[in-house]
């Protein structure tokens, strides 16, 4: 497999990571049920669940976005910008 | 007599803040006061952006929230949220990006480059009318806070403007550099006192554990989920608002004035990032107080709960230390008016002002914002005379409202075929229908599940239809003149390999 489809598969899976962790931050949909439920830490069960994969998120959020090589960072901005610039000179954008 | 010197003397120290900071950049360009000469460092972005969205509605609306429905607020404003970090990136990556490129300094400058002078002209009236209730419910908070401490003292309609005034002077000296500021050192200073507030409300019982027992014994229906009948934190209703204020919270003007500002592309991510991971902390705090409260100031009701986080202060904790927990809260109120104020005045100063009078120079410009915040803050205050709807309820429908200009913002960056016909409308439908539904049935049609709705809620509805109308629109119209030029530069090679 060439390096960027491997690459591409990889940014999927990111993506699917994240909107799933994200739909169970929006609603307790599978760890939750209508109502008395048990408690943890004082807390209902799906309230420390709901918190505690926030927690995984927001981690897997900062591997994402400082780790993973996939986001923006300075360098690639600068070269961006400088291309973009070029081009902005040029008149071949607007 | 101690909370009023207290909230006076950081309302002075907010002033001075401002206009220190201001001068310390020695230029009074339109760049320098709207988008601080894009010179924001990691920290000053990371508690500005934090203490711009976080507010009366995040300190006493949720307090509110959880001492009238319990645990299912935890899905408003605290764990929904931590999504933020990959979706504002994703979203705003661009914003930065062609922001940088074209020096860009309102909300409206993408939509305008991307769709034409029609969509830019729309956007600062529609945020605008969303932003009403949030900021609303900001300087209702306050004056229910005031006169709770003074004990009535100063009477509600009296500190409607006390806090307010002081707002309006230190955001029409200072600009961007002088809100940023402002907004980190208060950020900083709530954040600490709800830590103070949680450890005194807790060991009034005991503890985290005993304290919770005690309010299990006599109120388990706040731990469960779709109690009174399924009506209260039903999945539909939590769904509902945890997308309501996420997605809202994409759209608000602060996410962009804030990337325009950055410094820094880490500084970017990091602010992104550190938003929901300190709301999760932050937010959940004043909720948990506010269900701990059940137990030590009960029988509150509505607009009257919006009081506990300053009456459960008085009842645990040293005047002056309450005090300052419930300055910590109108700081928090202070800064989400700064942020929205000033987002607001530089969409209309910017976004239409300068659309209509295309060589208004940049001094007039600065002007022209300043008259807008005075203004905005005047309107607010009139709105805010007569309270009847809960902070955290006027809180849910702004963001509501808010949240379905994605859908242009998303075909703008991410979809060829978007037309501006399709954004235009789109926003209409959507913000038009959160206006229906909100004459037709009050609050509870676009907050509460609706059986003629398949029990989604008016917010969902609106925000779905806005969405079919982008869609059918763009695929039904062919791009203009505007949307084929604005190609080159929105899917720009050098973008797609970023």
């Amino acid at each position: 497999m060439k390096d960027s489809e491997n690459g591409g598969i990889q940014k999927m899976i990111w993506v699917v990571v994240l909107w799933t962790l994200a739909v169970l931050t929006w609603c307790p949909i599978g760890y939750g049920s209508y109502g008395s439920v048990g408690r943890l830490f004082g807390m209902p069960l799906w309230a420390a669940a709901a918190l505690i994969i926030g927690g995984i998120l927001f981690l897997t959020e900062w591997y994402f976005l400082f780790h993973s090589g996939y986001a923006l960072d300075d360098e690639k901005l600068a070269a961006v910008l400088n291309d973009l610039q070029q081009d902005l000179s040029r008149g071949v954008t607007q | 007599m101690t909370a009023m010197i207290i909230i006076t003397g950081i309302c002075l120290v907010s002033v001075l803040l401002s206009y220190a900071a201001f001068k310390q950049g020695f230029t009074r360009n339109a760049d320098d006061y709207f988008v601080a000469g894009s010179s924001l460092g990691y920290f000053v972005l990371i508690f500005s952006l934090l203490a711009s969205f976080l507010s009366a509605f995040s300190m006493f609306g949720m307090a509110s929230l959880g001492y009238r429905t319990g645990f299912g607020s935890l899905f408003v404003l605290t764990v929904n949220l931590v999504p933020l970090g990959f979706l504002w990136y994703f979203m705003h990556k661009k914003t930065l990006v062609l922001g940088r490129a074209r020096r860009w300094m309102s909300m409206g400058a993408p939509f305008g480059e991307r769709y034409g002078k029609g969509m830019r002209a729309i956007i600062p009236i529609v945020v605008l009318i969303a932003s009403i209730p949030y900021l609303v419910a900001q300087i209702q908070g306050i004056g229910l806070m005031v006169e709770t401490m003074t004990e009535g003292l100063i009477p509600y309609k009296v500190g409607l403007f006390f806090i307010p005034t002081f707002i309006a002077v230190y955001l029409m000296m200072g600009g961007m550099k002088g809100s940023a500021w402002v907004n980190t050192v208060q950020g900083i200073f709530f954040t600490v006192m709800v830590f103070f507030l949680f450890g005194a409300v807790m060991t009034k019982n005991g503890g985290f554990g005993p304290t919770m027992d005690l309010v299990y014994q006599k109120h388990p229906e706040l731990f469960q989920l779709g109690w009174n009948n399924g009506k209260v934190w039903s999945y539909p209703m939590i769904f509902g608002f945890a997308t309501a204020m996420c997605l809202g919270c994409i759209c608000f003007p602060q996410p962009y004035m804030h990337s325009y500002s950055s410094k820094s592309v880490n500084g970017f991510k990091a602010m992104f990032l550190a938003f929901g991971g300190i709301c999760i902390v932050v937010i959940t705090i004043p909720t948990l107080v506010g269900i701990a409260s059940r137990v030590i100031v009960p029988g509150l009701s509505g607009v009257q709960a919006d009081k506990v986080f300053g009456m459960v202060a008085s009842a645990t904790m040293p005047n002056w230390l309450a005090a300052m927990a419930v300055a910590g809260g109108f700081t928090a109120a202070m800064s989400t008016v700064n942020g929205l104020v000033f987002g607001n005045a530089t969409n209309i100063a910017v976004d239409l002002y300068k659309t209509l009078n295309p060589n208004v120079d940049s001094h007039r410009l600065v002007r022209i914002a300043m008259v807008c915040v005075a203004i905005i803050m005047a309107v607010c205050t009139w709105i805010a005379w007569n309270p009847n709807t809960p902070v955290a309820e006027l809180s849910v429908i702004a963001f509501g409202m808010v949240a379905v200009t994605i859908f242009p913002l998303w075909g703008a960056y991410f979809w060829k075929r978007a037309t501006a016909l399709a954004a235009i409308l789109s926003v209409l439908v959507g913000s038009g229908l959160n206006v229906v539904f909100f004459f037709m049935g009050g609050k509870g049609m676009i907050l509460n599940p609706q059986p003629q709705f398949f029990q989604l809620n008016g917010f969902l509805v609106a925000f779905i239809a806005s969405g079919i109308a982008f869609i059918g629109i763009s695929w039904i119209t062919k791009p203009g003149t505007v949307e084929e030029k604005s190609l080159s530069l929105f899917f720009h090679p050098a973008l797609e390999r970023s």
